[in-house]
């Protein structure tokens, strides 16, 4: 049996494990996988969806942690094209790093992958491989600004938390999806429309000619009706959940 | 249908859990006993469920083993199992080992998910109803997608680590009431069709496909409906049966 007495970042792994078990919201299980990648020296996650059965392969971004435009930014200008960690993923069965892949591709392609994040204060990634039973390919990408040497017990409790973050963060993302969207009021939804602006409570207040005080009344509701904890989540919750935002008062 | 297997019918499947063992790697073909155990955890306490494809050859299967004795997790892969678990050598705790399927059934076709789903339904049903809550058993971490997402609930023991030459967990299935129910609505089914075949020794003779596909027949048919096939079916025992003059 393992020892009672763990290391942080051992301890953060269980932690996780007995989180993923429990949560019911996207946010709780990214906020739990953030806590425990957090433990183990990285700083940014992304779990991408990298091919489906019959489809191109055309990487998505599905959920994360951390700064994540990084990853939004990789989809939308098609690093993965030159990305040799994408083939690697189809075939690769435990976590690998970029500096075990960066050399399979012509230096300068690999460098308009790698050095835009380099340029961000990343030292390094490990890339968990994800391979879903129905043929689905993931990928759960974590990223390090400290420490670019990834012990053999590290890649161990990454590739089984990773695995769990992909997985159970599908599933979550496929409850959302068959769960009737949040019937938010259409004050709700203008707030959470200017939330999503980076207003303030006054300022969407003057935006709308309603005090301060309700403004933050709205966003509360908002938050309990989407699940969220955090302001900061209520358009990304919004966005899954199929509530169109706008701003128009009718 | 799952078949299930028990020390007392295993007589009956001798060749089927042949092919099972064959389908697993690292499968011991060593005939140590008289009824054939393959390996530590092959012994009078073992149950197989077996699913056969149309031709009578095993498809998916896997075995059940209490652990209250001696299991692979406590035994030889401690080192799996966290620090707060519950005692795994627990009267209700079976252990899981040998699950697999033909490569045929490996793909992602939603027949072949369904398939596999009875096979996983058939196991919890079994477990519960034999009383286990629990059951335990090690998962390589790249089949561990795979666990996690087939509709079982599973839960993970302890921090992974080394087995077999690869990084493995030890994980937890759920068999109460509520993940058997939760499985059935997951496979829209009303429950598990299994298998307990009595362990005659003439029973040995009969293919189990077209055994399987009889009763499978029967257990569609009304009292009424069955009642002249079985006249039918004992008169023609009984000319095969009768003296030639």
């Amino acid at each position: 049996m393992q020892r009672d007495v763990m290391t942080p970042p051992e301890y953060a792994t269980l932690r996780f494990f007995q989180d993923a078990a429990q949560v019911s919201t996207l946010e709780q299980l990214t906020e739990s996988f953030g806590a425990c990648v957090l433990a183990h020296g990285f700083h940014r996650a992304a779990c991408l969806r990298v091919a489906t059965p019959g489809q191109p392969v055309q990487p998505k971004m599905l959920f994360g942690w951390g700064a994540t435009d990084w990853a939004t930014q990789y989809v939308d200008q098609r690093l993965y094209r030159n990305d040799p960690s994408i083939q690697a993923v189809f075939t690769a069965i435990e976590p690998f790093s970029w500096d075990e892949v960066e050399g399979r591709s012509p230096a300068r392609e690999a460098g308009a992958v790698f050095n835009p994040l380099r340029a961000t204060g990343a030292v390094n990634g490990l890339v968990v491989p994800v391979h879903g039973p129905l043929g689905e390919v993931l990928a759960v990408s974590l990223i390090s600004e400290a420490d670019d040497s990834f012990s053999r017990e590290l890649r161990q409790r990454m590739h089984v938390a990773g695995c769990l973050f992909a997985t159970r963060g599908l599933t979550l993302m496929e409850r959302e999806l068959e769960a009737p969207a949040p019937d938010l009021t259409r004050r709700e939804i203008q707030c959470v429309y200017w939330v999503a602006e980076g207003k303030s409570d006054w300022e969407i207040g003057r935006i709308l000619e309603i005090s301060e005080e309700t403004v933050a009344w709205h966003v509360q509701n908002a938050k309990r009706k989407l699940g969220v904890a955090r302001r900061a989540q209520l358009a990304t919750a919004a966005w899954r959940r199929g509530v169109l935002l706008d701003e128009s008062p009718d | 249908m799952i078949h299930v297997v028990t020390p007392e019918n295993r007589t009956v499947y001798a060749k089927e859990l042949l092919q099972l063992h064959r389908l697993s790697a690292g499968g011991n073909e060593a005939m140590r006993e008289a009824w054939g155990a393959y390996d530590r955890g092959d012994d009078d306490r073992a149950v197989y469920f077996l699913a056969l494809d149309a031709g009578g050859a095993v498809e998916c299967g896997g075995r059940v083993r209490p652990a209250d004795d001696w299991s692979v997790l406590v035994d030889i892969a401690p080192h799996l199992i966290g620090p707060d678990e519950a005692d795994v050598r627990g009267a209700t705790v079976w252990e899981l080992t040998g699950l697999h399927a033909a490569p045929h059934l490996l793909g992602p076709e939603p027949t072949n998910d369904a398939r596999r789903g009875d096979l996983r339904l058939a196991i919890i049903e079994e477990a519960h109803e034999r009383g286990i809550d629990r059951l335990v058993t090690i998962v390589g971490a790249n089949r561990l997608p795979a666990m996690l997402r087939c509709g079982w609930r599973v839960r993970l023991m302890g921090l992974p680590g080394d087995f077999e030459a690869s990084c493995a967990a030890a994980v937890e299935v759920d068999a109460s009431w509520e993940a058997v129910v939760e499985l059935r609505e997951r496979l829209a089914v009303v429950a598990s069709r299994r298998l307990h075949l009595p362990g005659h020794k003439s029973l040995g003779e009969a293919p189990l496909k077209e055994i399987e596909q009889f009763l499978e027949a029967a257990q569609r048919l009304s009292p009424n409906q069955l009642r002249p096939l079985l006249v039918a079916l004992r008169a023609a025992i009984e000319d095969d049966d009768a003296p030639e003059d």
